[in-house]
């Protein structure tokens, strides 16, 4: 078992053991570990080129929407408030988090919707999946027809369909409930995401460089303000499905790495238990001079994996409180799915997406290979 | 006064002495007889050593206090209030109950006719071995009768034996035999003239000395059988008592109180300006020293000046947090070794020291300073006068005074103030290097911290040098081997002691500076059980 430093072994005297681990052959090689303290969907700031035609309906009013006047008006009175949710939920019912049931969010297709607003803007954040960042000996990556962004600084095009088909519901907008609970999740101990940095020399100079991501089930340290603290020790998930290491290049202070598929163990509340899967996945990290990190992590997200976890899971409930209707997100994600066409088919599996990460140094821990670490017996 | 520090040159002297065939123990007068309250640690070892350790003991104890340094001193000076009866009654109600339900009864001694009806034979039984647990001797007749007769007459009314016993058993929980430690001296026949302790006091006196706890039934039954007033059956008992596992719980009580360790109960930081400084780290940064302690000490039998030295300690997660370190157990303990050249050496640089000895908001080299002299080195500082001008030490955020160095300095300058600062601040300056909350950092402000400084004629650079000064300084022993006699006597030295303190610290630093050694020379010393003939005639 070996941990990685958060900081440069001439920074952090106290560390000096744990720098002699890491050094071993060159002398200057380096690691530094850190704890991701905000994973946000990278969704373009409210532009109101963005929504011409306002923000998406909620479940609740497109289904009020397609009744009588009269049967409109009286599912609208408070006292009918159980019957329309009960309706909401038909033909299944609400058995609960994670129970699976027959309805609109838990089967999409079998169920008529308007179709989803999605962005009308040319701008979006994200990373140019198609173009540069291609896998070394790669002239271009299999896709779906689509329309790139172009970035903020219009230098580079962007993949972010994901953004074009949800940036127009209330609550996947920048800084809303999805990005709120994301942030919060953290904090709660719901996920808990690690990145290591290695290098053959000091990672003050341009090289190659190791990338571990890896999900940790053990809850970040926070303190009473919320914050997420420095400096902890947080071990690897024991499952080997959720790290992944991946070589990239180190210029500037930046990394780039090279593609790797990458799942990320996700927990919300008891209503969300699911992965991140992203395929084709690639980091850009900057090391900040106070020894943070922050950059983004772009990919293909699995239409279905994406579906299952971030609409389906959360049921109806969710959809009317974030406002969108489930069958039309599900539409949307398929006719805008960009990635990872299926050979017979050409239909894209997966659809382009990026996110937004900050951050702080982090001691990350390596449990022993086939084991589990234990819960240690008191010494003495 | 916490005692006389024995002086460098007496020590060397004692020593070279004893690397011949060694001087005996000297006589004493000895000191008078303690009547002493239970402390909340022995309480809770009693109960758990005679009902189980699942036994809950729920209550709010009447508050230990600290006298001479002192929390074994202080209990000599306590009695319990009107409001703090109450609770030691319902604390015994408490225990009472579930000493005697369904899940401990198979641990009782007999089993009741009918379990609805008294049965003062098996009610006699049970009150009788744990009566005598609980008071540390034999009951009397009457004592048992009276217990046994409430017992009968509880059953008789709630149709319960056990409720009925339990209301016996609870009336010696509440009684002043069992929550003072009242010690009975008698004539000593090998030494016409003087008194020693009775052979019960004696095992109290071993007990709560060596384990933290009354005396258990073996050592009891060797006080019946006046094994403790033969040396040879004296020296079997203690042997038996320092190779017990016990005798961590008596060395954890014995460094938590010299180090003044209830003042952890009242630790608490700026959670803005220390956000990693949580009750958590409060608990651990406890037990992590005592854990280094023991293991020290008791484990590796270490000598105890290097335990201001010693970079071997214990980590949980959260003290890696403070110390930024790595700590790879996920719940629980590992063990750590801080490499040489780590600003980290010896309990002085320990979270248990630092955060201890600070203010909630910033370090203090005065304070620090003050518990090293006091705790560690057993000097006295004396208190502040009361119009103290602060104004400059606390103001961390003056251009002009960047370190605490700088702060101090100007602080100096003013005349009420020099004379004690100069006892203290030098010392604590040692452990600048570490803010408020234990934490490492190379300056303060943008300034460099200078760590630098004087201890006693010794000069050190920085904590690491201050902890190797400290196991250098002849005080520093001596200190230690003054304070566990006061704990283990419960009082101060008497005047005529201070030839057998001479004795037991040349015998602590013959031994290596073993802490166990120490711990057997007072347990199997005449001295220790010695009462003052003067007291015999005071009291009459």
């Amino acid at each position: 078992m070996h941990a990685s430093p958060s900081r440069t072994c001439t920074i952090l005297m106290a560390s000096t053991l744990l720098c002699a681990t890491a050094m071993t052959s060159p002398a200057d090689a380096e690691t530094r570990g850190f704890v991701v303290t905000h994973f946000a969907l990278a969704n373009h700031d409210n532009d109101p080129a963005d929504c011409p035609d306002g923000l998406n309906a909620s479940a609740k009013d497109i289904y009020l929407q397609s009744l009588p006047e009269a049967e409109r008006a009286r599912l609208s009175r408070p006292e009918s408030e159980k019957e329309l949710w009960a309706l909401l939920y038909a033909p299944g019912g609400n058995k609960g988090p994670g129970k699976r049931t027959h309805n609109r969010c838990a089967d999409p297709a079998d169920f008529e919707s308007p179709p989803l607003k999605t962005v009308q803007g040319k701008i979006a954040e994200g990373m140019d999946l198609q173009g540069k960042d291609l896998p070394a000996g790669a002239t271009s990556r299999p896709t779906c027809a689509h329309e790139q962004f172009d970035s903020l600084d219009g230098a580079q095009k962007i993949d972010n369909q994901l953004w074009r088909v949800m940036g127009c519901i209330r609550g996947w907008k920048r800084g809303a409930d999805i990005e709120k609970y994301a942030h919060d999740n953290i904090r709660a101990g719901e996920y808990t995401i690690l990145v290591e940095v290695s290098a053959a020399h000091d990672l003050n100079k341009d090289g190659d460089v190791e990338v571990g991501l890896y999900s940790s089930n053990d809850q970040a340290a926070i303190d009473p303000a919320g914050n997420v603290l420095p400096d902890a020790s947080l071990q690897i998930d024991e499952d080997p499905k959720y790290r992944a290491t991946v070589h990239g290049r180190l210029v500037g202070g930046v990394i780039t790495t090279e593609p790797v598929d990458l799942r990320l163990h996700y927990r919300s509340a008891g209503y969300v238990d699911t992965d991140f899967y992203l395929k084709a996945a690639r980091l850009h990290l900057e090391l900040k001079p106070d020894g943070s990190a922050k950059g983004m992590l772009g990919g293909y997200y699995d239409v279905e994996t994406l579906y299952d976890g971030f609409i389906r899971q959360p049921q109806v409930v969710t959809s009317v409180l974030l406002s969108y209707s489930c069958p039309a997100v599900y539409s949307a994600l398929n006719q805008y799915a960009d990635g990872f066409p299926d050979p017979k088919t050409g239909k894209c599996g997966a659809i382009s997406t990026a996110f937004r990460i900050d951050a702080i140094p982090a001691f990350v821990i390596h449990p022993k290979a086939g084991t589990k670490t234990a819960d240690a017996a008191l010494v003495h | 006064m916490r005692g006389l520090p024995i002086k460098a040159g007496i020590v060397l002297t004692l020593a070279l002495g004893l690397s011949g065939c060694g001087p005996s123990e000297p006589k004493s007068a000895g000191g008078p007889p303690q009547i002493r309250r239970l402390t909340e640690s022995q309480y809770r070892h009693a109960i758990a050593d005679i009902f189980g350790g699942d036994i809950k003991v729920a209550g709010r104890f009447e508050p230990d206090i600290r006298a001479d340094g002192l929390l074994a001193v202080g209990s000599g000076k306590v009695t319990v209030t009107p409001s703090g009866f109450e609770q030691y009654d319902a604390i015994a109600q408490g225990i009472a109950l579930q000493a005697v339900d369904e899940k401990h009864r198979d641990a009782l001694p007999c089993r009741p006719a009918s379990p609805k009806a008294p049965d003062d034979a098996c009610a006699t039984q049970f009150l009788r071995e744990s009566g005598r647990l609980l008071f540390r001797r034999p009951l009397t007749e009457q004592e048992l009768r009276e217990q046994v007769e409430v017992a009968h007459a509880a059953t008789a009314t709630l149709g319960d034996f056990y409720g009925g016993l339990s209301y016996g058993l609870a009336g010696f929980l509440a009684a002043p035999e069992f929550l003072f430690r009242v010690e009975a001296a008698e004539p000593d026949p090998q030494h016409p003239g003087l008194l020693r302790l009775d052979r019960y006091a004696k095992a109290s006196r071993l007990s709560f000395l060596l384990w933290d706890t009354a005396p258990d039934a073996e050592l009891l039954d060797a006080a019946d059988r006046g094994d403790l007033d033969t040396r040879d059956g004296l020296k079997r008992e203690v042997d038996r008592m320092i190779a017990s596992p016990r005798l961590e719980a008596g060395t954890r009580a014995f460094f938590a109180d010299m180090l003044g360790f209830v003042a952890f109960d009242q630790l608490a930081k700026d959670a803005v300006i220390y956000p990693k400084f949580s009750l958590k780290v409060t608990n651990d940064a406890r037990e992590q020293t005592l854990r280094t302690i023991v293991d020290h000490l008791l484990a590796r039998k270490g000598d105890y000046r290097d335990l201001f030295t010693t970079r071997k300690t214990f980590l949980t997660r959260n003290l890696g947090l403070v110390y930024r370190v790595p700590v790879e157990t996920r719940n629980g303990w590992e063990a750590h070794e801080f490499p040489a050249g780590d600003p980290h050496a010896g309990l002085l640089t320990e979270i248990g020291f630092l955060a201890l000895h600070a203010h909630p908001g910033r370090s203090s080299a005065t304070l620090r300073g003050k518990a090293i002299r006091e705790l560690l080195l057993c000097q006295k500082v004396p208190m502040p006068p009361a119009n103290v001008n602060f104004s400059i030490v606390q103001d961390t955020n003056n251009p002009k005074f960047r370190t605490a160095r700088d702060r101090l300095t100007a602080h100096r300058t003013e005349p009420t103030c020099a004379g004690c600062h100069k006892i203290m601040d030098p010392i604590g300056l040692g452990l600048e290097n570490f803010d408020g909350a234990g934490q490492y950092r190379p300056d303060e402000n943008g300034a460099a911290i200078d760590a630098s400084g004087t201890l006693d004629g010794m000069n050190f650079a920085d904590a690491a040098s201050l902890g190797k000064a400290l196991h250098d300084d002849p005080a520093t022993t001596s200190c230690l081997v003054n304070d566990a006699y006061r704990y283990a006597s419960g009082r101060e030295i008497a005047s005529g002691e201070q030839d057998w303190m001479g004795y037991l610290q040349q015998r602590f630093a013959a031994d290596g500076y073993r802490f166990p050694d120490l711990l057997r020379a007072i347990a199997t010393s005449d001295t220790f059980y010695r009462i003052s003939p003067t007291v015999r005639e005071a009291a009459r």
